[in-house]
């Protein structure tokens, strides 16, 4: 059963979903019915060290970068428009292979382009970002960002940490601003 | 109160409210009842033009004002969407649009905008309470991408048979004119593009408000009639009263809707194939029961003629208490049709027949 998350809920993976070694985060919406420019919404994720950096550019994982060196994160490709059913965009972890220097994923949302098509995610229909267990297809967390994060752009969705051996996952629901680059800046990314 | 952006949205704290806005006349606002899957159930489920009022009775619309009470929504409709429609070129000629309510308001800034079909607002069931949307996104086409997203199939023809069709075995789409013919007070005639004789059937359609039956007044009973008179000298009535409902091969009254609750009232059918024998037909209403209130029975009468937009017009410009109105004349003359609004209110048959000179005796009758 899913959870539904409000701003900085907590919820361990290992208590919503025991022994999970694979999960997905899967990003959808809704290609646009009126006119005007396209909705593309991007998921991303940046593999964190302790101090909260990545170690090389190639640990901020997006459309540009779709795997990871070690290969336990890949994003399976970017979609422009929403247009499909379910997870227009997913990206999949396999928790067991992330390399132990890697102590945190942080998982954000942004739309690109935003600003200059003036768009936010409430103009997007169905619009949501969720996190999977991927050996059970057991939704774990879901955002609804078309109703309740109407008014932003980009977001952190959360982060995938680990705790005393098992990785659990704290939603932050943050918005920020600017897009994509100067969170990519923030976490060590030469942009 | 909250003031929303384009895409923000907020909780409807008070179920019957008013929104008022901004737009002019030369807009066109009009409200779509949606289900579940985002689309409307039937042709009721659009709200616009005359049909001010939703089926439901959730939303009426006024000018500068859209009425909204979600007391008693249909269990099947989750969402009402608002939307506005220019005839002439985009958002972008007309000045922006506030709206203003008791929850939220909003204003859409048009510098730019390529639409000349808008979503303005959405009111939508969430977790079973109600919430608004400022949407602010539509279509460049105008109305009918509009209807069409909503469900509603719009014909660029109006859609009128002439003749019966065996009936199709495919569900049948839901179809609404969007071009149609007002005649109005200053535009009180038109001539149908066709040679009498080769028209097909004319149908005439009276359509009111029932209005709320209570102890002391029931609703208002509407009857729909016609006077023919033909070349030969020829004269008759139909209607319902006196259950004269049909002068063959010419004219033929087909229901009497007693309530004003059947979506399509009634209806007369004139066979235009033999119209070149008739020399001029009035179409009249009267209320056979309720009191002569027109402006809240909202009366419209719409002429149905073959490939021709419909012609629409609408009984209130007045503040009559007589409670018979003749509202449209048709002539036929050197093989052409027109049709005339008239709008004239009478006493009664007598005094309408003594003005358009029918030379009929009348006395009280009962159907």
């Amino acid at each position: 059963m899913a959870v539904s998350l409000q701003k900085g809920g907590n919820v361990s993976l290992e208590k919503v979903a025991p022994g999970m070694t694979n999960c997905l985060l899967g990003l959808g919406w809704d290609s646009r019915a009126t006119d005007g420019a396209d909705f593309d919404l991007d998921a991303s994720v940046f593999m964190l060290n302790a101090e909260g950096k990545v170690k090389a550019d190639n640990g901020f994982i997006f459309f540009n970068n779709l795997i990871s060196e070690c290969k336990s994160v890949e994003h399976t490709g970017d979609n422009l428009t929403g247009e499909g059913e379910g997870d227009d965009e997913s990206i999949k972890v396999s928790l067991k292979e992330i390399p132990a220097d890697i102590t945190k994923i942080v998982v954000a949302v942004t739309i690109h382009d935003a600003e200059s098509r003036k768009q936010n995610f409430g103009q997007v229909s169905n619009a949501f970002i969720r996190i999977v267990n991927s050996s059970s297809n057991d939704e774990v967390a879901r955002y609804d960002l078309s109703e309740d994060y109407s008014i932003e752009t980009a977001l952190i969705f959360g982060e995938l940490y680990r705790h005393n051996g098992e990785w659990k996952f704290k939603a932050i629901g943050q918005g920020f601003e600017g897009g994509l680059a100067p969170l990519a800046r923030q976490y060590g990314v030469s942009v | 109160m909250e003031i929303l952006v384009i895409g923000s949205n907020t909780n409807i704290t008070q179920p019957s409210f008013t929104i008022k806005h901004t737009m002019t006349d030369s807009i066109d606002v009009s409200v779509f009842c949606l289900g579940e899957n985002g689309k409307v159930h039937n042709d009721n489920g659009m709200v616009f033009y005359g049909a001010s009022k939703s089926a439901c009775g959730t939303v009426t619309l006024e000018s500068k004002e859209i009425l909204m009470n979600l007391n008693n929504v249909p269990s099947n409709i989750e969402k009402f969407a608002i939307a506005a429609t220019t005839d002439n070129g985009t958002f972008a000629t007309h000045p922006a649009i506030s709206f203003d309510s008791s929850d939220f308001e909003c204003q859409l800034d048009t510098n730019g905008r390529s639409e000349s079909a808008l979503i303005l607002l959405e009111i939508y069931k969430r977790n079973n309470s109600w919430k608004v949307k400022f949407v602010g996104q539509g279509f460049n086409g105008g109305l009918k991408p509009l209807a069409e997203h909503y469900g509603v199939d719009i014909a660029d023809e109006p859609v009128v048979e002439s003749s019966p069709k065996p009936a199709p075995l495919t569900t049948p789409t839901l179809t609404v004119n969007l071009s149609k013919i007002s005649l109005t007070k200053s535009s009180p005639k038109v001539d149908l593009t066709k040679k009498a004789g080769q028209i097909g059937l004319i149908k005439v359609n009276l359509n009111w408000e029932k209005g709320k039956s209570s102890f002391f007044s029931s609703g208002i009973d509407l009857d729909l009639g016609a006077f023919i008179e033909l070349k030969n000298g020829e004269k008759s009535i139909v209607q319902a009263l006196g259950n004269r409902f049909e002068y063959s091969p010419y004219i033929k009254l087909l229901a009497d809707d007693r309530t004003g609750d059947s979506s399509n009232g009634e209806w007369i059918h004139i066979d235009g194939n033999n119209i070149n024998n008739v020399k001029r037909i009035i179409i009249f209403t009267f209320i056979y029961s309720g009191s002569p209130n027109w402006d809240k029975a909202n009366a419209v009468v719409r002429l149905h003629v073959p490939d021709m937009p419909p012609i629409e017009t609408q009984l209130n410009e007045t503040s009559s208490n007589t409670g018979f109105c003749a509202i449209a004349e048709l002539t036929v003359k050197n093989n052409t049709v027109a049709v005339e609004r008239l709008n004239r209110f009478f006493k009664g048959h007598a005094d309408c027949d003594k003005a358009y000179g029918w030379g009929f005796k009348w006395s009280a009758g009962s159907k």
